[in-house]
Parts: C-alpha cells; sequence; structure tokens
C-alpha cells in the first residue's frame, strides 16, 4: 500500500502575547489510503490542531514546519491559490461543530449542487442541473437521510445535528476527495445518533476507499472505528500503530493510563484507576518527557532528557522504558 | 433502606410558542412540549441513582425540578415524606444542591474561590464561615491554601468541577443532583472526578441523582438506573441487573450503541431519531424506531408495571408478566414482598394490567 499522506516533522507555533507557544512537534507519520486512523488526545493536545495543519486551514496566528506530502505535492510550501484545488475534492474535513461548516442562509440543496459543480468544473466536465440534482439525491439518501428531497429545500437551522452532521459527509462524498478528516465529527452527537454517524462513515469508507482521520477524545470511539490508532500528548506522537495492537496491548504509560482509566464494573467492586496530576498546559510543559510528571514509571532520565520516537514491534513510541536496557520495566 | 426523594406523576410542560391576542381569539389551541410526562421516581437514602437518557428525554428539566430550580406543571415531589410546596421550600432546599454539567461556565470567573464557595453559606452558613469554605475544598482534595484566593479562570477542568462539588457541599446538603459533571471533562481526569464523589458519599452519606447519557458511567457510579426516553421512564431497576439483562427494548438498543474497548467491538445502530415532544407518536413512544413493535404499540400506550424487581413500559414484557403470574404464584408472593418492604418504592398496582 502507498502512503495517501505522509507528515514529516510537522512542528506547529501559535504566536501569542507571551511568545511562541509550540503545539505540535516533530510530528512524522504515515496514513496509506484506504485506511481508518484514529487521532486520540485529550483537550490540548493538538489534535485537532494536526487536522487544521493539514488542511491549511489554521488561524494566522499559526505558523507551520515540515512537510506534508499528498499525492507528490507538499502542502505546507503550497501557494493559497492552489491550495483551494486540494482542499473539497482533495482533503475534506468534518468539522466538530456541524452548523459553522453550512452557509446558514443558503438553503441545504443549493450548498449540495455546489459541491458538485466544484468538483467537475476541477476535472473538466460540463456540469449539468438536472443530473447534478438527482446526484445530490442519492447521496442523502446513503446517508440516510429520511425525504432528502424535502431536505434539500430546508436552511441548515432547520435541520437537528446529527441531520446536519450527515449532509456535510453528503457534501464530502459528493466532493469525492481522496481524504476525509472528521474532527469529533461525534461528539456533539447522542450515542445513538453517534453510532449511526460513525456506522455511516465507516461503511462509505470502505465503499469509496477513501482514507479516513478521525480525530477524537474517545479511545472507544478509536477502537470501533479506525485500523490504525496515534496517541498525541502535549503535542507529541506519545504512541501510533495498528489499533489491536494498542487497544489490547497498550505500551506507552499514557495510553496504558487513558485504557485503565475507563469506567468499567461498578463502584462497589473496585475504584477506578486515575492518572494523577492534571493534562499540560504548553505554557508549562515539563522539561524532559512531556508526562513525566504524571508518569507511574518514571525515573531520572524521563526528567532531563526528552525521548525520541522508537519503532518496537510494528509500531512507533516515544518512551525511554522501550528499546534500551530498561526494557523490561514495564511487565 | 430509607426513601429520600420520591415523585408522583410528576409533570412539566413548556409553552412551545407565544400566542398573541388575535391568534387566542381565533381559537388557536396553545401547543405543549411535553419535556417531563407522568414520572414517578423515588430515590433511596445514601444511594446513586442514575438517571439516563439522550438529549430531549427531559433527564435535566427532571433534576432541575428535584434541585427545586424549577416548578413542576403538576404532579408532587416529596422530599423525606413532606411534600414540597411553597411552604416547605424554604426548609427543603438548603439541603438540595446541584452541580452543573460545564465548570467553564457555572463558575464566576470574577470571583475567587473562597468567595464561590462562601457565596453558598451566606444563608444557611453557620459561624465559621472560613473554617467551612477550607474544610469542604480539603474535603475535595484540593489545597486550601494555594487554591483559595484565585480565579476559576486560573484552573483547570478538574480542579473547576472539584470546586463546583465542594461549593455544593458546602452548605451540608443531604441530596446531591449532578448533572452530567464528567462529560466535560478529559478522559483522566473524569475517573478523578468518578473516585471523588464515591468516597464523598460514603463519607458524608450523601443521596445522588447522577444525570448522564453515558452508560459506562452510569453503570460504574450507580445503585439504581432509570432509563428516560422521550419525557417518560421507559426502565427502572438495580444498575447491575439492568446492564447485564436490559428488558426494554429502547435500552437494549442504546447499550448497543455504545463503543466499547473490546477487540470484536462492534456498533449496532438504532434507525432513526428521538420523537418530537410536540407531538410525541401516538401509543409507545419507542414505536416508530423499536424493531419488535407490534399493532398494540402503535395504539396503546404502556404503563411502567413490576417485572420481578424491575419497572418496563413495554407490551412485551406485560405478556410475560401475566404469563409469570399464572404460571407461578410464587412470583407473585415474590412481588408483592418486594412492594410491602417497600424496597422498591410505591409502584401504582393499580398499573398492571392482569
Amino acid at each position: 500500500m502507498t502512503a495517501s499522506l505522509s507528515i514529516r516533522d510537522l512542528t506547529v507555533y501559535y504566536k501569542t502575547p507571551l511568545g511562541l507557544v509550540q503545539v505540535l512537534d516533530g510530528l512524522t507519520a504515515d496514513f496509506d489510503q484506504g485506511e481508518t486512523v484514529a487521532v486520540v488526545g485529550e483537550s490540548g493536545s493538538g489534535k485537532s490542531t494536526m487536522g487544521f495543519a493539514i488542511t491549511r486551514l489554521l488561524p494566522p496566528t499559526g505558523v507551520v514546519e515540515g512537510s506534508i506530502l499528498f499525492e507528490g505535492q507538499d502542502l505546507v510550501s503550497m501557494p493559497q491559490k492552489k491550495l483551494r484545488d486540494v482542499r473539497g475534492t482533495g482533503i475534506f474535513m468534518v468539522m466538530q461543530d456541524p452548523f459553522s461548516s453550512l452557509n446558514p442562509v443558503k438553503k441545504v440543496g443549493l450548498q449540495l449542487l455546489e459541491a458538485v459543480q466544484i468538483r467537475m468544473e476541477r476535472r473538466g466536465e460540463h456540469f449539468d442541473y438536472e443530473s447534478a440534482s438527482k446526484e445530490v439525491l442519492k447521496r442523502l439518501y446513503d446517508v440516510k437521510l429520511p425525504d432528502p428531497a424535502i431536505i434539500m429545500t430546508k436552511y441548515p437551522y432547520q435541520l437537528s445535528g446529527g441531520q446536519i452532521q450527515r449532509v456535510v459527509i453528503a457534501m464530502g462524498l459528493l466532493l469525492e476527495p481522496k481524504i476525509i478528516i472528521a474532527d469529533e465529527p461525534t461528539s456533539a452527537l447522542d450515542v445513538s445518533i453517534q453510532a449511526q454517524v460513525i456506522a455511516l462513515l465507516k461503511e462509505l469508507q470502505q465503499q469509496y476507499g477513501m482514507t479516513l482521520i478521525f480525530i477524537t477524545h474517545d479511545l472507544a470511539v478509536a477502537n470501533v472505528v479506525s485500523d490504525k490508532v496515534l496517541i498525541l500528548y502535549a503535542g507529541r506522537l506519545m504512541e501510533f500503530g495498528d489499533k489491536r495492537d494498542i487497544i489490547q496491548k497498550p505500551m506507552h504509560p499514557y495510553t496504558q493510563g487513558l485504557l485503565k482509566s475507563f469506567p468499567s464494573g461498578s463502584y462497589r467492586e473496585k475504584e477506578l484507576y486515575s492518572l494523577p496530576g492534571m493534562p499540560p498546559s504548553f505554557f508549562s510543559l515539563p522539561v524532559g518527557c512531556k508526562f513525566s510528571d504524571r508518569c507511574p514509571y518514571a525515573f531520572d532520565r524521563c526528567f532531563k532528557e526528552e525521548p525520541g520516537i522508537l519503532d518496537v514491534e510494528g509500531r512507533t513510541v516515544r518512551c525511554f522504558l522501550y528499546g534500551g536496557a530498561r526494557k523490561n520495566r514495564v511487565a | 433502606m430509607v426513601e429520600l426523594v420520591r415523585t408522583e406523576s410528576l409533570r412539566r410542560y413548556f409553552a412551545a410558542e407565544k400566542l398573541g391576542l388575535l391568534e387566542k381569539l381565533a381559537g388557536r389551541k396553545q401547543r405543549y412540549i411535553k419535556a417531563v410526562d407522568d414520572v414517578n421516581v423515588v430515590l433511596n437514602k445514601n444511594e446513586t441513582t442514575a438517571l439516563v437518557g439522550e438529549s430531549g428525554s427531559g433527564k435535566t428539566t427532571l433534576g432541575r425540578m428535584l434541585a427545586t430550580l424549577d416548578t413542576p406543571t403538576s404532579g408532587k415531589i416529596f422530599y423525606s415524606g413532606v411534600e414540597l410546596n411553597e411552604d416547605a421550600l424554604e426548609s427543603v432546599r438548603h439541603k438540595v444542591q446541584i452541580v452543573f454539567q460545564n465548570p467553564y461556565e457555572s463558575l464566576d470567573p470574577r470571583m475567587s474561590i473562597r468567595q464561590i464557595i462562601e457565596e453558598a453559606l451566606t444563608r444557611y452558613g453557620g459561624d465559621d464561615r472560613a473554617g467551612r469554605v477550607k474544610e469542604v475544598l480539603e474535603a475535595v482534595g484540593l489545597n486550601y491554601s494555594d487554591i483559595h484566593y484565585r480565579k476559576a479562570r486560573d484552573l483547570y477542568g478538574g480542579q473547576r468541577q472539584r470546586v463546583a462539588v465542594a461549593r455544593a457541599m458546602a452548605a451540608n446538603p443531604e441530596f446531591i443532583v449532578l448533572d452530567e459533571p464528567t462529560s466535560a471533562l478529559d478522559a483522566s481526569v473524569q475517573s478523578q472526578v468518578l473516585n471523588l464523589l464515591v468516597q464523598l458519599k460514603k463519607q458524608y452519606g450523601y443521596t445522588y441523582l447522577f444525570i448522564t447519557h453515558n452508560m459506562m458511567v452510569a453503570r460504574y457510579i450507580s445503585d439504581r438506573i432509570y432509563i428516560m426516553y422521550a419525557g417518560k421512564v421507559v426502565e427502572a431497576g438495580l444498575s447491575e441487573e439492568v446492564f447485564t439483562d436490559p428488558f426494554h427494548p429502547y435500552t437494549k438498543l442504546l447499550m448497543e450503541s455504545v463503543p466499547s474497548l473490546e477487540p470484536t467491538a462492534r456498533l449496532e445502530p438504532m434507525k432513526g431519531e428521538a420523537p418530537s415532544l410536540l407531538n410525541p407518536p401516538p401509543g409507545c413512544r419507542f414505536s416508530p424506531r423499536c424493531p419488535y413493535a407490534f399493532d398494540r404499540c402503535f395504539k396503546e400506550e404502556p404503563r411502567l408495571h413490576l417485572v420481578g424487581q424491575r419497572l418496563v413500559a413495554c407490551h412485551l414484557f406485560e405478556d410475560r408478566e401475566r404469563r409469570n403470574f399464572r404460571q407461578s404464584s410464587f412470583m407473585l408472593l415474590a412481588e408483592t414482598a418486594v412492594w410491602r418492604t417497600g424496597t422498591w418504592g410505591p409502584w401504582p398496582l393499580a398499573g398492571r394490567s392482569c
């Protein structure tokens, strides 16, 4: 399989009144065509920044370094004009808040037709209103919206959160992108709607062979949706590999802690495991490993020096416990 | 087990639109959103009762009514046997507290932590207010001298929610309504707050109503559980039982749509969406989405009735109940015993259709 997106040393800073804040540090990862990668992290771990960096939608205060290769082109150095051709038909992003990604004063149908028009224009095809509206109806039907013809005549505010999210996904399908980045597409939705949206994304991804980058804070959602899991903490890649490996046999102490603190059973049986301390703030990160202040296995070296990326048993881990003399510390 | 809070056919309707004089004269009928419709719950002392449902199921409205922040349209709330009305409000109110979902919004950003907690004591506090502030902050695991002068904006989500819990504890309540207290928090912090709540309950004998949409959290924290759908309770029982063997089709489907960490985990999404509360479907409110629905479900609304130790509002189980009754008089005896000893609430026996 070829990588459809390769990220090399991606570093993102934000300019703030207090100076530059580094939000992503040297992120390197390859995403293969047709696979689903879940990017998991807590708030402030840099997971949304990663999505915005790939689509180059960072606010003006964001500074990007490194490279993001998509179809042989580097997105980081690409001029804005060319980027417009990549967005939508190349890489499509589903935002966390679905209402903000649609135009509130245009009818849903019109916005979807616009998507078809853009795709056809970019491919040099002739846009025909009749066949385009048929296609829109078909896609709205694909995303399991009831009465597509009625939905088309409505404004975004007349639809519910779950319906809007599905309209946005339908728009993504109409644009036929190579990569869909979904930034917490289900966290504003109820469990039953969440299950519907996830099942839909999976089904469509398999059908059309798209690469799906699913950003979430919930490991359980990552478990049901993905092939690979990438764990971010304080802007650093902590662990990246096959879903089965990571969820069943986590290596990094942070991943282990997250999995252990997942509620299960009843309070009468046991106390929940909880990681000590708080998620980090980018203004006061520890000197060595960014997780060292909360890590139960931390030793001298962790507090002085930041571990690099290591390849261990087919996955990537950033931890001193592996690949060296300390190999047997975590049983 | 002592009962602390009980409701009797509690209802809360919100006017769907404001009618003008002309519309009223033209005879247009006022429409209502039935957020909570005929709900009976019993909360036992020193127990955690989870209230689970999707958005729009009425769980927060019910919680607000029990926390005396909202007045029911009809129905009664009993607090330690005393009916909650205007006269009793003063005496009940200080025993009831609430913790809101989002600690980023529920704490005044311009007040210091000490002021936030002291404010809760202005009416019901004793003489030593400063001492009490220190006491509750330390009970929730915060260091008083580090934190009392700071503003809420300086704190992290987990610390803020601890402050919110401390504020609820300050006036020495018996009953705390926790409205989604962990859903705005990160996974690694959520477990800290859940552990804290369990520990405080043991230590101070609190009674909790834990409102959540997260099934795993509900299972962990609660002794009993009420599942709500479109303003009605559809199933209620001991948490362990409900989670290991859900009866109502909605409960079953809800559990299948919760992602888990099992290697073979798959999602079984429920079809359709929650109904409009303006025009709830006739018959059972879940019938349009229910895979087991039959004729009767579309016509007749099922009532809550006792099946074993469980309350279920589903026609499928009425039949099962009837069979049970015919087959074994033991079941009948057991159920009446449960009913008489009051271990499981005063459910109207008239609700049974046998």
